[in-house]
């Protein structure tokens, strides 16, 4: 998952996963396997975020993306909204939450801001996405 | 007032406008994702 606080520009590859991600969700929301929360002040929404359990696994459930409306960045929601995701995967009996991310200078932020929220870096794989753009793995064991 | 909510399906209203909003909101951070996402969504919420 990228929360992206630059807006920097995706790549097509990204683009793609994006889209299929989406489009997933709203063809089928319930069964799609993906997850929604949504962040609102007076009923308006301010943010969402998107997360499923992962195929295969034993109560591991992927953090798939997390956006929040520029105007109202800065202000915690962000943080609100991984906390409940958290919340809705410990109350679906899950163990482990998993972020991937990228390790290109406009992600900075991003790993910082799971840092801060108790993820832990657990592999790092070089050359990933692009040459020069590794991918990381974070992990959190929620309790 | 600030809260979070499942956003379950998209039958209720409430939902179809969350729905709407959150793409209001990729509309404006992320350009190209949404060329042709957005254009699919009301088909997709009919359907």
């Amino acid at each position: 998952m990228k929360i992206l606080q630059d807006t920097p520009e995706f790549k097509p590859s990204e683009v793609a996963v994006a889209e299929e991600v989406i489009d997933s969700y709203l063809k089928d929301p319930v069964n799609s396997g993906y997850y929604t929360l949504v962040g609102e002040v007076d009923l308006s929404v301010v943010g969402y975020i998107c997360y499923g359990p992962t195929p295969l696994t034993e109560g591991t459930w992927d953090m798939y993306w997390a956006v929040v409306a520029q105007e109202r960045r800065g202000q915690g929601i962000g943080s609100a909204l991984m906390r409940g995701a958290e919340e809705e995967i410990r109350k679906a009996m899950g163990r482990l939450a998993i972020i991937e991310t990228s390790s290109t200078p406009a992600y900075e932020k991003t790993l910082r801001f799971h840092l801060g929220l108790g993820y832990e870096i657990i592999a790092h794989i070089p050359d990933f996405y692009s040459p020069g753009d590794d991918k990381i793995i974070l992990q959190k064991r929620l309790k | 007032m600030f809260r979070i909510r499942r956003v379950y399906d998209d039958i209720t209203p409430a939902n179809q406008e969350a729905i709407a909003e959150i793409q209001d909101i990729l509309r404006a951070q992320f350009p190209r994702l949404l060329k042709r996402t957005v254009a699919k969504l009301p088909d997709q919420l009919i359907g």
